[in-house]
């Protein structure tokens, strides 16, 4: 019995050794090109940071987040970035819902329409973003095309992407259109996972399809939901390469978001110290809103 | 009276899916038929649906003189290595996590799902200060190589950590009394266990380092080591207008995706949808 015991330690010790090994070359990784850079944003955004690795950097304080929230194009920026996630976010919930439902009940084909609506998540937003300035082009492009001469809706082109007034509009639609097929993947998957046997009963009873889609499908389809909401909220406050590309943050600031802000003053006038404040700022309101959805809605009633 | 209702219902939802279909797919239609255009129909009214004539001069022509076939092999000489790197390490990583016990495991492990939540662009500016104070760093392929292959190991070890808890664990231990060590199990036993997960991660992994633009972009800053995102915009600076060819480009990026997305969909599909509900 002793002699059992202790080579039961010793493999104890042993596995515990292995499974050090295992993790630890991730963990340095991880901890070389993510935590330590986590720390050195909150760092950097404490000082005016030289381009010049030699010259040594200017500690400023909180300087950059009281410059920050005097700037007024930082405003623009986050009511454009707040615009896109309020509007992209329902219609992907929604439509990535509706064809969910749809394709769960036709289940001829469900293969071939589930790789169709997924093709755009998985084409890079670089493809997109050039393929949708094309369909939005003024003169000849696409939609013009469509709303003028065949549905008769404007009388002239619009200039989509080069006036203030519309210039959002194509990115909202690139995000919507891109962004259906993955939550259409992750509501499949919610409702392939509810028991058959529940609406079965529910019918027995007498209950009818819309009932049966208000009392069992959504609220089992909640935490999915949920989910859903969460990681799209992110998503959404995450615009970057759609603006970037189709406007540069253009006409006049009019498409500017968080990103292509920070973008631009870190990559572009190399001012890294403000670009790491306005990095960790947006870091906080993600973050914040993300754990405050969660725990609002979370929360099962039922 | 119930069987008309069924069909009449399935009708509508057919039509609906179709519709749907269209709508999503028809702008990839409209890039193809561009892509296939000579350059005085690219902003015809009406546009053309069909390419009238057709031709596949704008394939070659990028491949050849635009340089596509550069960025083409440049991306693939990053994607493959990074692609096994990436998922030779994160397997290792959930693989330990799942399997052993160790001091303050999950400590770490909770501090790696607390950080998933950091978007990826905030980490940015400081990871570009730290490649550029290495001079053997930038301009290197190599370094986007690197950085992507241990780029997302904090979500690829949550997301695999599940899979492997999933599978019965008797197997391994016979393999371990078999004389078998604790690498060589993961590598014999539990990977090949782990595929339908492997697999999904193999597109992740494929897609984020095949269509990655920022980062590349910054650190590779010479043409010769462009890869396609980089390419295709670079194309597009140059030369603002020429649709049909950009559009050849474009899907000269697109095909691989395609071909890796359709071999391994089955799998992905199901996994996806299964780990990333766990968050």
């Amino acid at each position: 019995m002793i002699f059992q015991g202790c080579t039961d330690l010793t493999r104890e010790t042993r596995r515990k050794w292995a499974g050090l090994l295992f993790v630890l070359p991730g963990m340095l990784a991880y901890l070389v090109w993510t935590i330590y850079p986590i720390f050195n944003g909150f760092y950097m955004s404490l000082f005016k940071w030289n381009l010049n690795p030699r010259i040594p950097n200017e500690f400023i304080g909180l300087s950059n987040y009281v410059k920050l929230f005097q700037d007024p194009q930082f405003y623009v920026a986050l009511s454009n970035t707040i615009k896109y996630a309020v509007i992209t976010v329902p219609f992907q919930l929604v439509l990535g819902l509706l064809v969910a439902v749809l394709l769960n009940r036709g289940k001829k084909g469900q293969t071939l329409f589930r790789l169709l609506y997924y093709l755009p998540v998985i084409t890079s937003w670089v493809v997109v973003s050039v393929l949708f300035q094309y369909l939005f082009a003024t003169r000849g492009g696409m939609i013009n095309f469509l709303l003028k001469d065949v549905l008769h809706l404007i009388k002239t082109d619009i200039k989509w992407l080069a006036q203030t007034s519309t210039a959002m509009i194509p990115i909202y639609t690139l995000g919507i259109w891109k962004g259906i097929g993955w939550t259409m993947l992750i509501f499949l998957a919610g409702l392939q996972s509810i028991p058959k046997q529940l609406y079965e009963a529910a019918r027995i009873d007498g209950a009818g399809g819309w009932k049966l889609f208000a009392k069992i499908t959504m609220p089992l389809l909640r935490p999915t939901f949920v989910f859903q909401l969460v990681m799209l909220t992110i998503g959404g406050f995450n615009v970057f390469l759609s603006v970037l590309i189709m406007t540069g943050g253009g006409p006049r600031n009019s498409t500017q978001v968080l990103n292509t802000y920070m973008f631009k003053e870190a990559f572009e006038y190399f001012h890294f110290g403000y670009g790491a404040a306005i990095a960790v700022v947006f870091f906080i309101m993600v973050f914040t809103i993300s754990q405050l959805q969660r725990r609002f809605l979370k929360s099962d009633p039922y | 009276m119930s069987k008309l209702k069924r069909i009449i219902t399935n009708l509508i939802i057919y039509i609906l899916l179709v519709l749907g279909a269209v709508i999503m797919c028809f702008p990839f239609y409209y890039m193809i038929v561009t892509s296939l255009k000579e350059s005085a129909y690219i902003f015809t009214v009406p546009p053309q649906l069909i390419p009238e004539p057709a031709t596949l001069n704008n394939y070659v022509s990028v491949w050849t003189k635009a340089d596509f076939k550069l960025y083409f092999w440049n991306s693939v000489k990053i994607t493959i290595p990074a692609v096994l790197l990436n998922v030779f390490l994160s397997s290792l990583t959930a693989y330990g996590f799942a399997r052993f016990r160790f001091p303050a495991k999950e400590l770490w492990f909770s501090i790696l799902i607390a950080t998933l939540a950091v978007p990826g662009l905030l980490l940015t500016i400081p990871q570009f200060d730290m490649v550029r104070r290495v001079k053997f760093l930038m301009d290197n392929p190599f370094t986007i190589i690197l950085t992507s292959g241990i780029g997302s190991v904090a979500f690829n070890a949550f997301f695999l950590r599940g899979f492997f808890e999933g599978i019965p664990i008797e197997l391994e231990e016979a393999a371990e009394l078999d004389g078998c060590n604790a690498f060589r199990t993961y590598w014999k036993v539990a990977l090949p266990m782990a595929r339908p997960a492997l697999a999904t991660l193999v597109i992740l992994s494929f897609l984020g380092v095949w269509d990655d633009y920022f980062w590349p972009s910054l650190i590779l800053r010479e043409r010769s080591q462009w890869t396609l995102p980089i390419g295709i915009l670079g194309f597009r600076a140059q030369h603002s207008v020429q649709w049909h060819l950009l559009f050849a480009g474009t899907m000269i990026a697109i095909l691989p995706v395609l071909v890796i997305y359709i071999t391994f969909q089955k799998y992905f599909v199901k996994t996806v949808a299964e780990g990333g509900l766990k968050l």
